[in-house]
């Protein structure tokens, strides 16, 4: 017989838990939502060992439990659950306390999650660029390429970026790019570090097995994108079709405009910034991805609103997340049009805004629900290299022509 | 007095269409030459009914034999008053609805014809039953145990206008209940805990005026029989009551000694907490910090949950759920209220310490009912865990904390968890095991009769309440574990049915299951060998002996079952409406055929209680059947005489089958042993069927509960297939 575990409820991790789902409590283990799940493998299923798992609080386990991330929270099992709970919600809280463990530093994670360090958190980006402003000397006309990197210099105002709705009249650009290239950079070293010990964790936990023949870890990463990119996992998912169009649109038009960012931002440093015109090419791509993200945006949160079993519960993380990233998009589309109508006042003010959301969402993406880009992605391919995915292939597919055969 | 018999056939509901209802009426005037037979259309209808009505007006007391539809049904329809004597003939569920699709009509006319000449002979033996009035029938209740039940009890038995008496054997009234801290819910929303109400109700009683309360006392002796026990208490031990009760024994106990003349017997003495001392690989005895519900309850109830190793307050206590229940090695049962009052208890000790965490590890979680409601507020408590696990083992660590070792939980493997204060939910065990409470002065024993558990049920499916000596009911824990709501109900059903023995024995009616039945066991002691059959066989002591063995019946004890009947060698013992004698003439009135005409008879004994309604049902459902058997119902299987055995057997019957229920430990009999009885009186059967040379296999006993009337066509093929194996009877037309 194997070795007896330790069991250890951690009464503070639980509380945290129920505040954000206190429907787990409603949970009498009967299984419905593992039978209901169409994602969850047969070997060791979900949701409801997780369910259970918070209900004894057992943080341990929890934090190193790839299944919840398998999850794509469509709530089959919150709808058929006979006693109220929602295993759903339970998981998106335990993928909440996911990213605020293996933050690195968890202090930021903490400020995140919590409303009364929202103002501090934009006044960081604020203070900063307000300083960048300053210095670089602000809405000021310059001479053509001077805002390049290798051209800066100290300019006094003189007032002419009053005239033309120029944001390298606003400042210029490079302290900015500073900023944000080295905070992102942190960010990301400290999402990687968070993202090795999660990985460890999980390898712990399951003992360092694998199942034989389970594939290398680039295939399974190649695989794992693969089916990302294709949004598999939304499509099994019954009960909220539309949260996988939500989704998909928001995913691929997010992508886009963060394409066309980049190209403009390479251009800019290097040819210099051609796609001034709409009907530029990448141009086109950007407001066609803002678009598609709207549209989005606007399912995602109609899905919210609209409430019932198979709305996710949606607490402080889900509307920070869904209000940065929104009004990242949308700061950014009133700049364009403030631009393109010439009226420098709003475009400045608009722009300055439109940074602190990109701000707020790069920086600060490893601590808040944007992380679960990250930590998704590593779960998702954990459970392929593990072999866990696989088991679930097998059964996942053959579940689904059973029901769809009934 | 000479009664004319007047016999009526009806041909409604198919009973025409099976057979030519003149002919019969004709073979049934010329075989049993009654005064009268009629037909009729529809004799259920009013113009049937008048036809009957008009006949009864005559000089001489009539005998109505009504050849229709059961006598299961209808009967406030064909209900005449006395002298009328009503004997009903099954000609339509057991005739006319179970025939056979290719039914010889030949068979069922001779069936027909059987059914009417037995119920005619039958009715012949008939009397009127001469109830048995006892000379002073007390109005008195006599309720032993002072807990809730007992007191709820006497309440309700004073309420409805008897005389009660109230004994208990501790010096205070208030019994398990006034030892609890808090009471699981009792009312709507059924969240709250709520404080037991038992201190009302003591007072209640105290100021009831008809209820006397003997403190500190014990059952000396209880004589005599339902309506008139003699009951002696006596002072127990030399405790005086308490003070605070001393107020509430309105009556001391003068001396030593008081008699009573009670009517009926509530027995609510409860029960005790199953011993834990058996439970050592649970901790119990060899860890200081386990403990079971009761010890944690009076901690509970004193102010102060802590770990009696170090007097510390208890931060993590698991409970260990069926300590020792539902375990074949110690108590098979489940005790229904442990998941309750752990879960009850889990709230304390949260109360206490908001930071206290506390586990449950359960069998099952067993929360009926509106229970659910509570078990759903336990589940809201975030410091109370709760999992499905086998304990395997619980140690104790050095600073006297406790390791239990789980299997099986739900969480997946075998786990262990680390606790301050174990608590074992340890069943109910009923006072009545192994222990002398009422001291019946009885020939068959002291105390009341007790199933494989200890508790003293007679049939607690169909007649709850009811003990296996008539006039006694338990009530309470003693009866079946249970929780305080449903002691104060079952409280109200025991004095209702303790009430109901005493007015109906008042009119000398039975009390149950033959409810009104004014016809009582007649010795005629005479002819009496002192064999003492009666005596020991009567399943509820209802005979007590004299120095020789001769039987002194106690007809109100008595349940009118005829077990003492049947088990009667010399046949002295009959009733006014059943006899030996009746039967033999039922048994002879079947015309059997001789063997040339190849028409096996076979004599089927159905117990009244289910096997002959089920012969009912599955003629409602048209279930067709051997056309050559011939029905006789009888009280209990236990009552067959073997003399009727033999007397089928001479008349040329080819076998015998008995029906009746099932038997064992979870019997069905109605008269909790008759079926078993009669299968053991089997030898005496065999010996007959070997002084007449015959096949063993002539003769069987089958088991059928009331639902399995689908069983029937295969039962009675199967035997007529044994008896055409086994040829047939060589006594035929001797």
């Amino acid at each position: 017989m194997a070795e007896p575990v330790w069991i250890e409820p951690d009464l503070q991790f639980k509380r945290r838990l129920l505040a954000d789902s206190d429907t787990l409590k409603k949970c009498f283990q009967c299984g419905t939502c593992t039978v209901a799940c169409p994602l969850s493998p047969d070997t060791e299923p979900f949701p409801r060992k997780e369910v259970l798992w918070a209900q004894w609080g057992l943080k341990d386990r929890l934090m190193a439990d790839p299944d919840v991330w398998m999850c794509h929270q469509c709530n089959d099992c919150s709808q058929l659950c006979p006693r109220g709970a929602n295993p759903g919600d339970v998981l998106a809280a335990v993928r909440q306390q996911v990213v605020e463990h293996y933050a690195v530093p968890s202090i930021l994670a903490r400020m995140v999650a919590s409303p009364k360090w929202l103002p501090v958190l934009f006044a960081i980006p604020a203070v900063l660029m307000a300083l960048a402003i300053w210095a670089t000397g602000g809405f000021s006309a310059r001479p053509e390429g001077s805002s390049h990197f290798f051209a800066a210099g100290i300019f006094l105002p003189d007032g002419q970026g009053f005239k033309q709705a120029n944001f390298d009249h606003f400042f210029a650009h490079y302290p900015i790019i500073i900023f944000f290239t080295a905070f992102v950079g942190l960010a990301l070293l400290g999402a990687l570090a968070g993202l090795v010990r999660y990985w460890k964790a999980m390898d712990a936990r399951a003992g360092g097995r694998r199942a034989e023949g389970s594939p290398s870890l680039i295939a399974c990463a190649v695989e794992t994108i693969k089916e990302i990119l294709l949004h598999k996992k939304f499509t099994q998912c019954e009960a909220t079709a539309n949260r996988y169009w939500g989704h998909l649109l928001l995913f691929y038009g997010f992508g886009a405009m963060f394409l066309t960012t980049c190209l403009a931002a390479l251009a800019y440093y290097t040819i210099g910034y051609p796609f001034m015109s709409l009907w530029h090419p990448v141009k086109l791509l950007g407001n066609l991805g803002g678009v598609v993200f709207l549209a989005g945006l606007a399912i995602v949160i109609a899905v919210r609103l609209r409430g019932g079993k198979l709305a996710p519960a949606s607490g402080y993380n889900d509307w920070l997340f869904l209000a940065v990233i929104g009004l990242t998009v949308v700061t950014g589309m009133i700049c364009q049009a403030a631009r393109l109508v010439n009226t420098p006042i709003p475009a400045y003010g608009w722009y300055f805004v439109h940074l602190l959301f990109v701000f707020f969402l790069l920086v600060y993406l490893p601590y808040s629900k944007f992380a679960h880009l990250l930590y998704r992605t590593v779960a998702m391919i954990y459970c392929r290299y593990s072999g866990r995915e696989a088991a679930q292939g097998a059964l996942g597919a053959g579940a689904l022509e059973e029901k769809k055969a009934a | 007095m000479e009664r004319d018999i007047r016999v009526y056939l009806c041909s409604g509901c198919g009973i025409g269409e099976a057979v030519d209802i003149e002919a019969l009426a004709k073979t049934v005037q010329k075989d049993s030459k009654p005064a009268s037979c009629i037909t009729h259309p529809c004799l259920c209808s009013e113009e049937g009914l008048a036809a009957i009505r008009k006949d009864l007006t005559g000089e001489r007391p009539c005998t109505v034999v009504i050849g229709a539809c059961s006598g299961r049904v209808n009967t406030d329809l064909f209900a005449f008053p006395p002298p009328t004597i009503v004997e009903r003939a099954n000609l339509r569920e057991q005739m006319a609805w179970r025939r056979m699709a290719d039914e010889d009509p030949d068979d069922t006319r001779m069936l027909a014809e059987d059914i009417m000449r037995m119920a005619v002979a039958k009715a012949r033996k008939t009397d009127i039953p001469e109830p048995y009035i006892a000379p002073a029938v007390h109005n008195s209740v006599l309720v032993v145990g002072g807990g809730l039940t007992g007191l709820t009890a006497a309440l309700d038995c004073a309420r409805a206008g008897a005389k009660v008496v109230l004994v208990e054997k501790e010096s205070a009234l208030g019994g398990h209940v006034a030892g609890l801290h808090r009471d699981t819910p009792q009312k709507p929303p059924y969240r709250d805990l709520e404080v037991p109400e038992i201190a009302r109700k003591i007072e209640e009683v105290c100021k009831c005026p008809d209820i006397e309360v003997l403190l500190s006392v014990e059952i000396e002796q209880i004589t005599g029989q339902p309506g008139m026990f003699g009951v002696t208490i006596r002072q127990g031990n030399g405790q005086k009551p308490e003070q605070a009760g001393a107020e509430a024994a309105k009556t001391e106990t003068t001396g030593a000694r008081k008699e009573f003349q009670i009517g009926a017997i509530i027995l609510a003495t409860g029960a005790r907490p199953y011993d834990a001392a058996q439970l050592a690989h649970l901790g119990f005895g060899r860890c200081q910090n386990v403990i079971t519900h009761a010890e944690l309850e009076a901690m509970a109830k004193a102010g102060k949950i802590v770990r009696p190793s170090d007097g510390r307050p208890a931060r993590r206590v698991a409970f260990i759920q069926c300590a020792g229940s539902r375990d074949p090695e110690r108590l098979p049962y489940c005790s229904t209220t442990c998941c309750m009052t752990s879960l009850k208890q889990a709230v304390y000790i949260r109360e206490q310490n908001p930071d206290a965490q506390v586990y449950v590890l359960y069998k099952d979680m067993r929360t009926p009912g509106q229970y659910e409601n509570f078990y759903r507020r336990v589940q809201e408590d975030e410091g109370i865990f709760l999992t499905k696990g086998e304990v395997a083992e619980v140690a104790e660590e050095p600073d006297k904390s406790l390791v239990i070792q789980v299997r099986n939980a739900l969480l997946g493997e075998n786990i262990q968890i680390k606790a301050d204060l174990v608590v074992l939910a340890t069943g109910m065990v009923p006072s009545t095991l192994n222990a002398q409470i009422l001291h019946l002065a009885y020939r068959q024993g002291g105390d009341l009769p007790v199933d494989q558990y200890g508790f003293p049920n007679s049939h607690f499916i169909c007649f709850p309440y009811e003990t296996r000596r008539t006039g006694i009911y338990a009530a309470g824990c003693v009866r079946q574990p249970m929780d305080s709501a449903a002691a104060v109900r079952d409280a109200s059903g025991a004095a209702l049915k303790a009430l109901q023995c005493i007015a109906m024995t008042a009119r000398g009616a039975a009390v149950h299951p033959r409810a009104n039945d004014l016809s009582w066991p007649d010795f005629y002691l005479k002819r009496c060998t002192q064999c003492k059959r009666c005596t020991e066989e009567c399943p509820f002591g209802a005979l007590n002996e004299d120095v020789k063995g001769t039987p002194e019946p106690n007809p109100t004890r008595c349940r009118r079952c005829g077990i003492c009947m049947g088990a009667c060698p010399e046949r002295i013992i009959n009733f006014a409406t059943y006899s030996i004698e009746m039967m033999s003439a039922m048994i002879k009135a079947v015309e059997v055929p001789d063997e040339t005409e190849e028409k096996p008879r076979v004599l089927v004994l159905v117990c009244e209680n289910d096997a002959y309604p089920a012969f009912d049902i599955a003629g409602r459902y048209r279930l067709g059947y051997d056309p050559n058997i011939r029905i006789i119902p009888v009280r209990c299987l236990g009552s067959i005489n073997v003399v009727w055995i033999k007397d089928a057997l001479s008349r040329g019957f080819d076998g015998i089958l008995m029906i009746g229920c099932k038997y064992g430990d979870d019997y069905q009999c109605h008269f909790i042993k008759g079926s078993e009885l009669m299968n053991t009186r089997s030898d005496n059967i065999q010996e007959a069927l070997t002084s007449m040379v015959l096949e063993s296999e002539r003769v069987r006993l089958e088991q059928l509960a009331l639902t399995e009337y689908h069983r029937i066509p295969e039962l009675i093929g199967g035997f007529m297939e044994t008896i055409k194996e086994v040829g047939f009877n060589p006594f035929k037309g001797m």
